[in-house]
């Protein structure tokens, strides 16, 4: 599903050094795989799953998802893979906030069908699923908490991808709501889909099926 | 995507993060209306003006000038007769034989003389035949004047008060209301007391004749021409020199707002942008992370300018008809109305907002790091 041959990440910082953010990382994820990245702050995990996400070109090595070399293609290949085999969810949750609950879902099924009412439609219907049924026409500042992750990952699987990527996911969440959106993702990997979750905790880690550690840029036990 | 959508969906987003941006977003489209109220306020009072003068002419009726051989339109339109007069057979022939296709005639004396000073035109009108200033029909003492609104602005004379016209005083009857031609910098007086003043008892240098109606203007103009009298026939209804001039100036004025009133724009529109979208990387990065392409965004940014752009001049225009309607001109609102200005401030606001925008929208979307901001 997901391979990535040593791949390396470098930047320039401030001061104009370099700065090596990912070091010749190999990784091999298969379908249908819940998998975890554990690694203290700085180690790489947002890097590497940006990488992983087509949207950051790696200094060196390959990215190869469904067995095409993502970074071989133009830019455009690579948002019609984030747009319909990608679904993100991040520390933040990242939703628009001008937008209400049902529209933040639908945005991305409005990019793929070109119709809002079916977006809304199918963004109706999930977020039913995912119990907020009652707060479709809120503003994300009027979401608690837990409810907008739940936003973001209805938003992140609206599209129906392949692979869902994570970024801290439960970093702002208290230990229950943590323990429902981990749940969450469970359920996702279980309907198929394969996720990866970066993260500083290992508990939040031990939900996966395979837990990978990231330190300094290196990945420790292999891919 | 295709780009019907691209735009669809850009223009669907952008309105949807004004509306959520209330604040920002009254303050962005007051600041473009005023910019566009205040040139197009100038250009429309200028317009109703231009009606309200226009109005009254029509209502007292198109004119002819009979005027001696060799005046030109001009010359009588800055009040340069040159000294020639008109026999009074001339006159006297006219009120026999045309009467019946006139409201009126008026035997004037054009000259020029000292007033307060410096030297301006004086006419000389014969209360008992005056058509024009239904103010002192019938009665205008000889010690008595009349003063169009320009020479009363220069002299700071109003109704009562004396006016030295050459070596004489005469108490002002009234203002008579502005013709946009040489009268509004004229004094009126009797005409036997102006012909005693100049020394030129009986002389007479225009007659204005006022027809029963523009069929029956056709017919006198063909009726003079075979007077075998030698005149000069002049369609003196509009005081075309004095009304271009002032149009001119106006225009010139006009232009020079518009233009600093565009440039104004552009840079308010250039400041909006640029604090729009550093407040708004996260966002954006968000959106690309979404699947959404570098040329959605592009077209994001634009359109939200584009929005701005549109209601700001709609406002403005709206805010301009609104204080144009208030200045009492009492003219319908359809004759103030004007599209081309409406076309020309929402054309270059558009225009304005978008190219403006451009440079912001391609340093956003191809410099920024869109990632940079996601964590």
């Amino acid at each position: 599903m997901l391979e990535l041959n040593s791949v390396t990440q470098q930047f320039r910082n401030n001061q104009k050094e370099t700065v090596t953010a990912l070091s010749d990382v190999s990784l091999k994820v298969q379908e249908g795989e819940f998998v975890s990245i554990v690694g203290p702050s700085g180690s790489g995990k947002s890097t590497l799953l940006f990488i992983t996400g087509a949207l950051l070109r790696p200094t060196k090595g390959e990215v190869y998802l469904m067995g095409e070399d993502i970074y071989a293609h133009p830019a455009s290949y690579r948002a019609g893979l984030r747009l319909e085999r990608i679904g993100f969810v991040f520390q933040t949750f990242n939703l628009i906030p001008y937008l209400n609950a049902l529209d933040n879902v639908a945005l991305p099924a409005v990019l793929t069908t070109g119709s809002r009412r079916k977006a809304t439609e199918k963004a109706e219907e999930l977020l039913r699923r995912f119990g907020l049924g009652h707060r479709l026409n809120h503003r994300v500042s009027e979401l608690s908490v837990g409810e907008r992750q739940r936003v973001a990952i209805c938003r992140s699987v609206i599209n129906e991808p392949a692979l869902i990527l994570a970024d801290e996911p439960t970093g702002n969440l208290d230990p229950e709501m943590t323990h429902e959106v981990m749940n969450l993702f469970a359920e996702l990997n279980r309907n198929g889909i394969t996720v990866i979750i970066v993260t500083h905790e290992e508990a939040v880690a031990s939900y996966a099926e395979r837990v990978l550690h990231l330190r300094g840029g290196i990945l420790q036990n292999g891919g | 995507m295709s780009l019907v959508n691209t735009l669809r969906l850009s223009l669907w987003l952008s309105w949807q993060e004004l509306k959520g941006r209330k604040t920002v977003f009254f303050i962005n489209i007051a600041l473009l209306a005023l910019l566009v109220a205040i040139p197009v306020t100038v250009d429309l009072m200028g317009r109703a003006r231009e009606a309200s003068v226009q109005r009254r002419l029509d209502y007292i009726g198109p004119s002819l000038s009979i005027v001696p051989v060799g005046i030109t339109s001009f010359e009588l339109a800055t009040a340069q007769m040159k000294n020639r007069t008109l026999s009074l057979e001339v006159y006297n022939k006219i009120k026999r034989d045309l009467s019946a296709l006139l409201r009126g005639i008026e035997p004037r004396l054009i000259t020029n003389m000292p007033i307060e000073g410096k030297v301006y035109p004086v006419i000389g009108i014969d209360p008992a035949t005056v058509y024009s200033y239904p103010l002192i029909r019938y009665s205008l003492g000889k010690d008595e004047a009349l003063i169009g609104t320009v020479m009363a602005q220069k002299t700071g004379k109003s109704e009562g008060d004396i006016i030295r016209v050459g070596n004489r005083d005469f108490r002002v009857r009234g203002v008579i209301e502005t013709t946009a031609a040489v009268e509004d910098i004229a004094v009126f007086i009797t005409l036997s007391v102006l012909q005693e003043m100049t020394g030129r008892e009986g002389e007479i240098n225009e007659i204005r004749l006022f027809p029963e109606s523009a069929s029956s203007l056709e017919r006198l103009r063909a009726l003079l021409k075979s007077f075998s009298v030698p005149v000069e026939i002049i369609d003196s209804s509009r005081g075309e020199v004095a009304e271009m001039q002032v149009e001119t100036t106006l225009r010139r004025y006009q232009n020079l707002l518009y233009a600093i009133s565009f440039v104004l724009i552009a840079f308010c529109i250039a400041i909006s942008t640029y604090i729009n979208l550093e407040g708004r990387k996260k966002e954006l990065s968000t959106i690309y992370t979404l699947g959404v392409t570098k040329g959605i965004i592009f077209h994001l940014i634009i359109s939200r300018t584009v929005w701005i752009a549109l209601m700001g001049a709609l406002c403005g225009n709206l805010i301009a008809l609104f204080v144009t309607m208030l200045q009492g001109h009492q003219i319908p609102v359809r004759e103030i109305i004007s599209f081309e200005t409406l076309e020309l401030t929402v054309f270059m606001t558009f225009l304005i907002g978008v190219g403006v925008s451009i440079p912001f929208s391609l340093y956003a979307v191809f410099r920024q790091n869109l990632v940079e901001y996601l964590s």
